[in-house]
């Protein structure tokens, strides 16, 4: 509207000058005239509103018509965009005032791997400084070379843990990286040395006390031996009682073994003695075991590969023996347990397969946890020591392998320990 | 005086990238060297000679990080002719590079003395010298290098005078040590092995020094070897 009006102004504005004109005898002159003003005002106008943008914070000038409205919508154009960017700034502000304030150590790494930004918290943890390392690549400050292949492999799908060696004393540190934007990263920096530290604690408590433990029971089951090897001097109506204590402790005693064979596995979990291992010999030895052990067995052998992998002879053997002695106490008696060793496209798979009872699959889940019975009853009848899977799941993870567990209530279990082929 | 933002500023972005890459690479060796000595103390300290395999190894790897830097480093100044920091930045890495390789070869030796008193029974000293000055070392190796790439001339004078500290320790030690032997001379030559190892210790903290007088040259193009820096102290931030 304000455009129309602007135009009819001018417009009367000519054509009254050039009437003017006419009546003196000079319309062109007059025309001319009024253009000249008309573009003089502009040019005056033009050159307040450049005036006014070089300092933009202040008031725009009064202006007349057309420009007057430019100004103004100017002016309100800008101060919209002041103040969201204010906005903006405010919630950038909190963000990282929040991330700075968390006690785990923040740092956004940009896609050169140099250092965005970083809080505070990061100081004691990986020795970086707040804000000066801005900038800085970060492996070229936090050089451990275990950190510096994690962080440049790019494959973040696990969280690092490792010794650092930052200040006086050295801390178990995790490292969190999540990607995001254009191959940019958010690192996560936890202590974690007080929860390395009582897992510690808690697996040498239980190795501990398996072995204190020891000492009084072969004591104590010694002297039961002793008095059930002579029956015909003791006591009719105590005979039963002490053959019962002969065989509690004989299974405590199992128990004590295998917690204490648990506990190694977890303690030598990094450094396992790495031989090749020869599957069929093993197989071969834990058949003639099993044969004085359980007769009635019956063992069947397919060897399918003669690939033998890395790792220790001692735990694989026990691992593979406990699965055995499982598949023998619940499956009907003279039903053939099978071992077989094969190859299966990357993998090696080294199954224990029977066709007993089976395991109904919601127990399946925890059957590896320590003491985790399917059934309270079968505790007594089969007189194990509920630490079988979890010795069998800990020698997996020890030698690179994983447990896989499939079953059916009725027809059977399969337990395979899988492990990659050597390449 | 040499910023951090000086980098970066070549017209040949190529140029840019290689000193950066050489940067890199020179601390990521110094991470494997530091790497190095941690476990050669942690062997010493619990005597276990388990670690040899993996002390060779690193070795190893830290001699070909030295090579390939050395090689760089060569192919930088033939290609670019680098002049004024960037020429300055070249010569320390070169100095630099050789320093970390002679730490890393140091720490094997504190690994050899390791691999040695574990089988010759323990120290009558239990080591507190030992433990004492190699923490005091490894904290002078890491400031020295954070000093390199945060170009850090005040960390550069405190590792200076870290050193100086380390010599003093290790003049105390050695007397102490020399009791020991005197006291009873079965213990000679756990005591000879202990001393070794020290000795490489307190080298290793000379190494350190070294280096964080090639930054005080990579930054303010001065010159501050054999005692000078410690001579000009704070002074030296004024250049």
């Amino acid at each position: 509207m304000t455009w129309v009006a602007a135009t009819s102004r001018a417009l009367l504005l000519i054509t009254v000058v050039a009437c003017v004109g006419a009546l003196y005898g000079y319309p062109q002159e007059a025309v001319i005239l009024a253009l000249l003003g008309i573009c003089g005002f502009s040019y005056h106008q033009m050159r307040r509103v450049q005036l006014w943008l070089q300092t933009p914070e202040q008031m725009p000038p009064d202006a007349y018509g057309l420009w007057g409205q430019i100004l103004s919508r100017m002016y309100f154009l800008q101060r919209n965009s002041l103040e969201a960017q204010a906005q903006l700034q405010t919630t950038v502000d909190s963000l990282q005032d929040s991330f700075a304030a968390m006690r785990d150590g923040v740092v956004m790494v940009d896609t050169n791997g140099c250092i965005k930004w970083l809080n505070r918290s990061l100081e004691p943890l990986l020795g970086l400084r707040c804000p000066e390392d801005t900038g800085q690549p970060l492996t070229n400050l936090v050089r451990a070379p275990e950190f510096s292949r994690y962080f440049l492999a790019m494959d973040y799908s696990a969280p690092l843990e490792y010794l650092a060696s930052v200040g006086d004393k050295p801390l178990y540190l995790r490292i969190e990286v999540t990607p995001f934007g254009e191959g940019e990263r958010l690192l996560f920096v936890r202590d974690v040395s007080n929860a390395v530290l009582m897992e510690k604690m808690r697996r040498e408590f239980v190795a501990n006390v398996s072995h204190e433990l020891r000492t009084p029971l072969t004591v104590i089951s010694g002297y039961l031996g002793t008095l059930l090897s002579d029956t015909n001097a003791f006591p009719e109506r105590y005979l039963k009682a002490v053959t019962q204590m002969g065989q509690q402790a004989e299974r405590m005693e199992s128990l004590l073994k295998d917690l204490l064979w648990l506990s190694r596995i977890e303690s030598e979990h990094y450094n396992t003695a790495h031989d090749a291992i020869d599957v069929q010999g093993l197989f071969h030895e834990l058949r003639d075991d099993l044969a004085e052990s359980h007769p009635n067995s019956v063992l069947v052998l397919e060897i399918s590969t003669d690939e033998t992998i890395c790792g220790n002879y001692r735990q694989l053997y026990s691992a593979v023996s406990n699965l055995a002695i499982n598949a023998i106490k619940y499956s009907p008696e003279g039903n053939p347990v099978t071992l077989s060793w094969t190859l299966q496209g990357d993998d090696l798979c080294m199954q224990v397969r029977d066709r007993g009872l089976g395991i109904d699959s919601s127990h399946i889940p925890r059957l590896t946890e320590r003491f985790y019975r399917v059934d309270d009853s079968r505790n007594s009848a089969t007189g194990g020591t509920g630490l079988g899977l979890a010795i069998v799941k800990h020698v997996a993870a020890a030698n690179d392998g994983q447990l896989k567990i499939e079953s059916k209530l009725g027809e059977g279990s399969t337990f395979t320990l899988i492990f990659p082929a050597r390449g | 005086m040499l910023k951090q933002e000086d980098y970066g500023q070549h017209i040949s972005g190529q140029f840019n990238t290689e000193l950066e890459s050489l940067r890199n690479q020179l601390l990521a060796m110094g991470g494997q060297v530091e790497l190095q000595l941690t476990t050669a103390l942690e062997a010493l300290m619990k005597l276990d000679s388990g670690v040899a395999e993996s002390i060779v190894r690193n070795d190893r790897e830290i001699n070909q990080m030295e090579m390939t830097i050395d090689d760089e480093c060569a192919t930088i100044i033939a290609r670019r002719q680098p002049t004024a920091s960037d020429l300055r930045l070249v010569i320390t890495i070169i100095k630099v590079n050789r320093d970390l390789e002679r730490i890393g070869d140091e720490a094997a030796k504190v690994a050899k003395q390791a691999v040695q008193l574990s089988e010759g029974g323990m120290s009558p000293s239990s080591f507190v010298e030992i433990r004492h000055i190699g923490a005091l070392v490894g904290v002078l190796l890491r400031q020295s290098l954070d000093a390199f790439a945060r170009l850090d001339v005040t960390k550069a004078i405190e590792v200076v005078k870290g050193d100086a500290e380390v010599d003093k320790q290790y003049g105390s030690a050695m007397r102490s040590l020399v009791t020991f032997m005197v006291e009873d001379p079965r213990n000679v030559g756990a005591i000879l092995n202990e001393m070794w190892a020290l000795r490489s210790l307190e080298r290793i903290g000379d190494h350190a020094c070294n280096i964080a007088e090639h930054v005080v040259y990579l930054v303010k193009g001065l010159d501050v070897r054999h005692g000078l820096l410690s001579e000009l102290g704070e002074d030296v931030l004024d250049y």
